[in-house]
């Protein structure tokens, strides 16, 4: 019975355990994802962050469970065996009591030294995985190859491993020193125990029967106390780890804010905006003032670190400026049901991901499918040929380590697909952090045409290094050393003679033939 | 044929211990001591209790003085220093792993290039790697948990032949039974685990989409977070199907066993309390008789999970034999030579011609051209025209499936590879 019984309760905790563990995962990827963007910058969080997921992953959540489990039964068996021996005299008693003593005691021990080891051992074996597990990975097979790294990696990744053994027998030799001897005075206790029942029957004050029932129970008792106390010191250790579960779930999510988005068509204002990265001595954007009106395409140019990527993260609402205001229509951005805002937007950032889920998944990233819009918006990019060609169509699986039917596509393609996702959520505004980088010339030039079309009616704001896509733009601001060192169309800022006249000469010098003056017109 | 194959797997699972003995002698020194002494303690509990009663009963007080003293200081005694034993052999065993996975490493960064990008090799090295966990415990499994079953089984079987051999045969018997269900359950284990790997790495795979921080302005941007979730949900529901499917299907096999066992205790009891009604055996016999009886059924049992044990170890080590064994042709061509320090020669590309593993379409085709020292060359083109495919032929990532490629006259396949 007891043996069925078992089997029941260990299948009912296997799958308890699995759902306890994906409540916790959904737990945090949720927190994780609606959280204000600029916690995720903060070192501070992504520690408690990374903590947290250490805390699942090592099923800490679920051992408490299960620690708890071991204490009731524990805790039953020694009632019970309690109940059994009563009516012995107070001296057994007293031991039992040291013998449970002796043994918290030393478990107090061995679990803190597991605890050290495990502190000690943390950034040791991170080091220990990452030189062997990352640097494994395909994405390093040719440099390891081309520049000969391999005995390199092999003997760093032989240093971390025996860095890892040493530690472990450290702390072996460690907990075998000092919990040794609770187990001799473990010895000793119950030896006396077991001498005084046996004289009792010998003096025929208990009988054989109850003498096999005493010390029957004082072996119980013996392993019980020991399981209990375990338990409870396994409880607290692993709530040291639990708390850092708790830290990050802590982290305050986005107070709900009192307007909702303005009806459109929106202008969006720049009021003297400035935004200083935390623990900076300079401001990254410095004191910006601008307008974006609907309908109108926006190109943003500026040398590395002028303060562009910053600046489109503020008009997005992933940052609250430091210094001024943002309004929309008039009203202040931070006040403004920021959820509601992003919908406007559709942007491709320079770092976009494309997800090992379906082509048409990762265009529609979840929600009903509207078949006649994505359609247009892959034709739209010229990506109906490689569609057809995918094995299952726009089902296809966009990662062979999801789908044994997935396909990789290339650098290109995957950034075609990136802006059909932008197209297709039909935004009135559409934002593109360097959207060519990974282009061929001609596709570029096709992408800038297939643009016009498509983006008649919307607002468009690109970020670019290739100048030829702000002469096709109403409106160029430029950017440098986080403040607008001049803003018009093409012409306009050709006239000026500043900035953007000297970057554009530099760039279109190295097209021009050598002899011939300047490019512009 | 069955003969055979058994003696070659025994064959193959001495040569895996004796790997592991060669490189990590200690392990095995604390795996053979751990396991005796965690026997021992087994066989002092049988056989220590049954001798004190019975010198209580004979009231002979210095014999059960001794014998208490003996056991309940040596009980903990033991289990102390069976843990300790036991952490020094995590510590070795712990080792051993890491031995191993340095030489999948070392396997995984000498690989032929094309192999890298191989799916199939990709996945020969995971399996590999989730092998070491299983084939590395050979020398626990022999030393530790067969040793101590022998020791086990041989003190048991005699107090049995001692005492009664009828109920040793009997609980002979009901072990094959359940032996018989241990198979079973096995094999459906072992079935199922193909699926389940599958439904687990969805699971693996939305959770660390879930758990990449760098998503957050994608997924603040297009309100991907319900999608994500929903993902992670729906590989989870499927992977907890195939568990529950799997343990529906262990049910039975898992209440065959349990009722076995009850009805050998059963006989057990039945027997023994006959034979002391009779006055054929004392009480103190009585009582190591009946734990014996028990200990005999789980030994038994034990001894066949580790020669199953055994059997999965060396298949464990062919999915690790495989991986390792790969063959490398670019890096240990014949008549390799050495290549001019500072390359004074030219690289000629003669009709060269090159397809990708798994591609029909070349990705180029029949292409000449020569490169002289000091020449600075430019490759432009289009993408998908064929640019990084000339570049990784320049730098022997692959060799030519057509034509040849020569560096001052030689054909760099002839070349040692690192000093390209």
């Amino acid at each position: 019975m007891n043996g069925v019984l078992t089997d029941g309760i260990k299948r009912c905790k296997l799958l308890f355990e699995e759902r306890l563990k994906g409540h916790f995962v959904k737990k945090v990827g949720a927190h994780l994802m609606n959280i204000e963007y600029q916690r995720l910058e903060m070192p501070e969080v992504l520690n408690e962050y990374q903590f947290a997921v250490t805390c699942i992953d090592e099923k800490r959540t679920t051992k408490i469970v299960e620690e708890l489990e071991k204490f009731c039964a524990s805790l039953s068996a020694m009632l019970g065996v309690m109940y059994i021996l009563r009516e012995l005299s107070g001296i057994v008693i007293v031991l039992l009591a040291l013998v449970v003593a002796a043994n918290a005691l030393g478990e107090g021990f061995r679990m803190r030294h597991i605890y050290e080891r495990h502190k000690t051992e943390t950034p040791a074996q991170r080091q220990l995985l990452y030189a062997r597990n990352e640097l494994a990975k395909k994405e390093y097979a040719k440099e390891i190859r081309l520049f000969g790294l391999s005995d390199y990696v092999t003997r760093k990744v032989e240093f971390y491993a025996q860095k890892m053994c040493d530690l472990w027998k450290g702390a072996a030799i460690k907990s075998i020193k000092t919990v040794g001897w609770t187990y001799i005075l473990q010895g000793i206790q119950l030896s006396v125990a077991y001498i005084y029942l046996a004289r009792n029957v010998i003096n025929g004050a208990i009988s054989i029967g109850d003498f096999t029932v005493y010390s029957a129970a004082v072996t119980t008792f013996g392993i019980s106390s020991t399981r209990l106390v375990n338990g409870l010191v396994s409880v607290v250790d692993t709530s040291k780890y639990v708390q850092n579960l708790r830290n990050f779930l802590g982290i305050p999510l986005p107070r709900d804010r009192e307007n909702s988005v303005p009806e459109e068509p929106l202008t969006i204002r720049f009021e003297d905006v400035s935004y200083r990265y935390p623990n900076r001595e300079e401001d990254a954007v410095s004191h910006v003032s601008l307008t974006i009106k609907p309908g109108v395409k926006y190109a943003v140019v500026g040398e590395n670190g002028a303060g562009k990527t910053t600046f489109i993260k503020l008009l997005m609402g992933f940052y609250t400026p430091t210094g001024g205001r943002i309004t929309v229509n008039g009203i202040d951005l931070s006040t403004i049901d920021i959820d509601r805002y992003r919908e406007r937007f559709a942007a491709v950032f320079q770092d976009f991901h494309i997800l090992g889920f379906g082509f048409d998944e990762n265009i529609s990233m979840g929600g009903d499918i509207d078949a006649e819009r994505m359609r247009c918006a892959i034709e739209g990019m010229e990506l109906e040929d490689t569609v057809a060609q995918l094995p299952e169509k726009e089902k296809t699986c966009m990662s062979t380590a999801y789908s044994p039917t997935g396909v990789e596509l290339s650098g290109g393609q995957k950034q075609k697909l990136a802006i059909v996702r932008a197209l297709y959520k039909n935004a009135p505004y559409i934002v593109l952090d360097e959207p060519t980088a990974a282009l061929s010339p001609q596709s570029e030039f096709d992408l800038y045409q297939a643009f016009q079309e498509i983006s008649h009616d919307k607002g468009v704001v690109y970020i670019s290094h290739r100048f030829a896509s702000c002469r096709l733009c109403d409106e160029i601001f430029v950017f440098s050393k986080g403040g607008i060192a001049g803003h018009g169309n093409h012409n306009e800022l050709m006239a000026m003679n500043g900035l953007y006249r000297q970057l554009f000469e530099q760039q279109a010098e190295l097209y021009a033939e050598r002899g011939m003056g300047s490019v512009c017109t | 044929m069955k003969k055979s194959m058994v003696l070659t797997k025994m064959k193959l699972i001495l040569h895996i211990w004796g790997e592991q003995f060669r490189e990590c002698p200690k392990l095995t020194l604390y795996e053979a001591v751990g396991g005796i002494i965690f026997k021992l303690q087994t066989v002092l509990e049988v056989i220590l209790p049954a001798m004190i009663v019975n010198a209580l009963t004979d009231t002979v007080w210095v014999k059960v003085a001794v014998f208490v003293g003996v056991y309940a200081v040596l009980t903990p005694l033991l289990t102390g220093v069976g843990r300790g034993i036991n952490l020094i052999r995590e510590a070795y065993g712990y080792q051993a792993i890491n031995l191993r996975l340095n030489n999948i490493n070392k396997k995984a960064m000498s690989l032929d290039y094309r192999d890298t990008e191989d799916v199939e090799v990709l996945d020969m090295m995971e399996a590999a790697k989730e092998s070491v966990w299983e084939f590395n415990d050979v020398g626990y499994v022999i030393c530790t948990d067969l040793l101590g079953n022998v020791l086990s089984l041989a003190t048991m079987s005699a107090i049995f032949i001692a005492l009664n051999p009828w109920v040793c045969l009997i609980t002979l018997a009901m072990t094959g039974v359940s032996t018989y269900a241990e198979r079973k359950k096995l094999k459906i284990t072992h079935d199922s685990h193909i699926l389940e790997s599958k439904a687990k790495r969805h699971v693996n795979y939305c959770k660390e989409l879930l758990q990449d921080q760098k998503l957050g302005k994608e997924v603040r941007a297009y309100h991907a977070d319900k999608f994500l979730l929903e993902k992670y949900h729906d590989a989870q529901a499927q992977y907890l199907r195939q568990i529950e499917s799997r343990e529906k299907m262990l049910r039975k096999w898992s209440l065959l066993q349990r009722g076995v066992y009850f009805l050998q205790i059963v006989i057990t009891y039945a027997v023994a309390i006959i034979g002391y009604q009779r006055g054929d055996i004392a009480i103190g016999w009585f009582l190591m008789y009946v734990s014996a009886s028990q200990e005999l059924f789980l030994v038994v049992q034990e001894m066949f999970d580790n020669f199953v044990e055994l059997s999965l170890v060396a298949e464990y080590y062919k999915d690790y034999s495989d991986y390792m064994n790969i063959e490398e042709s670019m890096l240990h061509a014949e008549n390799q030579t050495h290549m001019p320090r500072h390359g004074q020669g030219a690289f000629e590309f003669r009709n060269v011609s090159f397809t990708y593993p798994m591609q029909t379409q070349p990705a180029i085709s029949n292409v000449s051209f020569t490169i002289d020292p000091g020449d600075k060359v430019a490759f432009v083109g289009n993408n998908g025209a064929g640019k990084s495919t000339l570049v990784k032929l320049i730098l022997r990532l692959y060799d030519p499936t057509e034509g040849t490629i020569y560096f001052d006259g030689n054909d760099i396949k002839n070349m040692i590879t690192a000093n390209i």
